[in-house]
């Protein structure tokens, strides 16, 4: 226990130093413009800004894209409050109460109270991911190529159990990012696969960011400009110093759910494929549930803006979990993270912790400043970001389809891997419209070399024995578990019609 | 096209594009190889194989009618939807065929002027603005700081003084690059665009107007306290 108290010490003077500490900052203000604008969230940010870190060491750069990651939480109730519109898909939830709040005047209470419960979500899942992540990696240390694959498995698995899309298309989204990470040259056998057309640019395989940025930049612009063509309102916020103070003093009202939401929302978070947004609305309806009176939910109850907003903080500090300790992103932004440190040459999983301490405890320790950063800037700027809102979108929408052409030729130097981002925007774009998911693509797409390896090596231990995923334990139960989470849809759907069944007789 | 029948349209052609793959895949060795375990075909082969049937499915489930899009009859792309997103799209391209032909920064101008202008319809003071200063940011985050030289196709040659510019030894090499039009023009359009935000900041009318809101501020906070008391 000791020795984590003085590697978190080393780890937060790490990111207090210079560089980091500007890293943070810069991040959280990033974060929280980006998921204060609606149709942009923390993933977004993150893809469209990775290839701007390789100006700065990998430390420095993780701990500017976590803070991003970190700021875009608290950003994305700014819009839910003020437009009524969310900001990301993880702040759904806080347009329930944060709406009539700001429509009767109250903004800045809700705001406030954003604000506040972020900080005890962020804080709360800090101090967990502090105490889960060193046993984790070191109990991980034991896992060889089978149970890597089975956890890969499982997680694909939680994408198609718990994702709540259309399962085909869940599936066919998965697969075709593990095909589309096979393009290249074979890491076994050193051949070339799946060269279309002998284009020289198929060689060195497709970048994730190739993707990342294709999908979540170009297509998802696409996206909002079709969904955003009405005009929005913005709600006027009046915030002063004394009301601030008055504000901060009611959260005693809320500390309860928000205590509550924080660790629902950072077990939650841990599941990949269930991440913030679920978890934002598990504690909005738990908040309600504990509520004395459920009935003023819905109406502008600061609880209901306090759990969601708790809940999606600590979700994202819980997806990190599984990222650093097994090498399995548990959602979309914390893929993109595991795809920049494998660019950065650290190979994200158990061995982190044992190789690159410092870095482990230095993304950990700036855990923590970014989230006093990132609440003393939300609270200090909350009319300018407002402000930011009213931004037009066809001054934002150029700049980022710009930094999107730039940032994906960046990687590779290549025009081919451009013209393949757009490709993939579109595309992206039309399937998104056709309500096939495209997160678990962009999961699979990181994870895919690594999956295949991990399935080959232990086919090759096994002679060809499948059964070595079943009867080794850890992976038995994995695998287990990856069989149960797919066929729990089926499951509950099966009981559904029989529940209706027996009802109508 | 309604939203029914582009569901089964994207379900063949992803089922086809499966397909290929399998097809593709195969032309490796999918088997089993002796001590090699499975051959570098096979991971991708199944992968497309299981990419097919949910295909298949998708396209069972149209039929049976049990997905919300195989029932729905609206529009897939209304006339304002295709508008919006096909300009958009359009530009882009635009903005890449440029790149390959003309250079990165010659189109960077030519889609931010479109964008702003003639989308946006921007005044001229922010468009041009923009239109300079962007490229201008682009050119120092990556080709300065990160060291990434962004295609510059048939202009490249003329930027050769921009870089005698950044990697000058010393402060006379530096000035003696300014001769080159290309290293003056965008640096005299960026101060221009300096100036004349800060003039348009310190004009007479509109530091009488903000002196105006701040009055405003203020006797809206008075009336509000008298209110309260």
């Amino acid at each position: 226990m000791d020795s984590i108290f003085a590697l978190l010490g080393a780890g937060i003077l790490e990111a207090l130093q210079p560089l980091n500490l500007t890293m943070i900052i810069i991040g959280c203000t990033v974060g929280l413009l980006v998921g204060a604008m609606p149709g942009l969230g923390s993933v977004n940010g993150v893809a469209i800004l990775l290839p701007i870190t390789f100006l700065v060491p990998p430390t420095a750069a993780i701990i500017f894209l976590a803070a991003i990651y970190y700021g875009a939480m608290y950003g994305g109730a700014i819009s839910s409050i003020t437009l009524g519109i969310p900001g990301a898909s993880t702040a759904v939830a806080t347009v329930f109460d944060g709406r009539p709040l700001a429509q009767a005047g109250k903004a800045d209470k809700a705001l406030t109270a954003a604000a506040v419960a972020s900080f005890i979500g962020g804080t709360i899942s800090v101090v967990l991911f502090t105490l889960f992540a060193p046993p984790l990696a070191s109990f991980a240390l034991k896992f060889g190529p089978p149970e890597e694959f089975a956890l890969m498995l499982l997680a694909f698995a939680t994408f198609i159990g718990l994702g709540g899309d259309d399962i085909p298309k869940t599936i066919f989204s998965i697969l075709i990012g593990l095909v589309l990470a096979t393009i290249g040259l074979d890491i076994i056998s050193g051949k070339p696969r799946l060269i279309f057309g002998d284009l020289p640019g198929f060689m060195h395989g497709i970048n994730f960011l190739v993707l990342a940025i294709g999908i979540y930049g170009i297509g998802e612009m696409l996206w909002t400009l079709e969904s955003s063509q009405g005009k929005i309102t913005v709600h006027k916020v009046k915030m002063s110093f004394s009301t601030l103070v008055g504000n901060l003093k009611q959260a005693k009202e809320y500390i309860g759910t928000t205590t509550l939401g924080s660790v629902l929302g950072y077990f939650v978070g841990t599941l990949p494929a269930a991440g913030a947004t679920p978890a934002s609305l598990m504690s909005y309806g738990l908040a309600k549930t504990f509520s004395k009176d459920p009935d003023s939910f819905g109406k502008g109850n600061v609880s209901g803006v306090a759990a969601p907003e708790a809940a999606n903080n600590a979700a994202s500090t819980g997806s990190m979990l599984p990222m650093i300790t097994l090498g399995i992103p548990g959602s979309p932004t914390t893929a993109i993270l595991l795809g920049g440190m494998i660019i950065w040459g650290l190979r994200p999983g158990p061995l982190l912790f044992t190789e690159h301490p410092d870095f482990v405890w230095g993304l950990i320790g700036s855990l923590y400043i970014a989230n006093f950063a990132t609440l003393l800037i939300n609270l200090a700027f909350i009319p300018l970001f407002v402000k930011v809102l009213t931004m037009p979108f066809t001054i934002l929408a150029p700049i980022i389809y710009i930094l999107c052409v730039v940032g994906g030729y960046a990687p590779t130097q290549t025009m081919h891997d451009v013209w393949l981002m757009f490709l993939f925007g579109i595309v992206g774009y039309l399937l998104r419209k056709l309500n096939y998911p495209v997160a678990p693509a962009v999961l699979a797409i990181v994870l895919g070399p690594l999956a295949e390896r991990s399935l080959r090596q232990s086919l090759l231990a096994s002679q060809g024995d499948v059964t070595t995923f079943v009867t080794r334990p850890i992976s038995g139960i994995c695998v287990l578990l990856a069989v149960l989470l797919i066929s729990y849809p089926l499951i509950s759907k099966y009981r559904k019609r029989k529940r209706a069944e027996s009802g109508t007789a | 096209m309604t939203v029914r029948t582009a569901e089964l349209l994207v379900a063949i052609v992803l089922a086809l594009c499966s397909i290929g793959l399998m097809i593709k895949s195969f032309e490796l060795h999918i088997g089993w190889i002796e001590d090699k375990g499975p051959g570098s075909g096979a991971w991708p082969f199944w992968l497309s194989f299981g990419m097919l049937i949910t295909c298949i499915w998708t396209i069972v489930r149209w039929f049976r009618g049990m997905t919300p899009e195989s029932r729905n009859l609206d529009l897939f792309m209304t006339k304002d939807t295709v508008v919006v997103v096909g300009v958009s799209a359009l530009a882009i391209l635009g903005l890449l065929v440029g790149t390959m032909y003309l250079g990165i920064y010659i189109s960077l101008l030519g889609f931010l002027l479109f964008y702003l202008k003639v989308i946006g319809r921007h005044t001229w003071a922010l468009t041009l603005s923009l239109t300079i200063c962007i490229p201008f940011f682009i050119f120092c985050l990556f080709e300065v700081a990160l060291t990434i030289p962004l295609p510059k196709a048939i202009t490249d040659e003329a930027f050769y003084p921009v870089y005698d510019l950044i990697y000058a030894q010393s402060l006379t090499e530096a000035v003696a690059t300014l001769r080159y039009p290309i290293v003056l023009v965008p640096l005299l359009a960026v101060l221009a665009v300096l100036i004349y935000w800060v003039r348009y900041w310190f004009k007479p009318e509109r530091r009488a107007a903000r002196k105006a809101a701040r009055n405003l501020k203020r006797l809206a906070k008075q009336a509000g306290t008298e209110e309260q008391g």
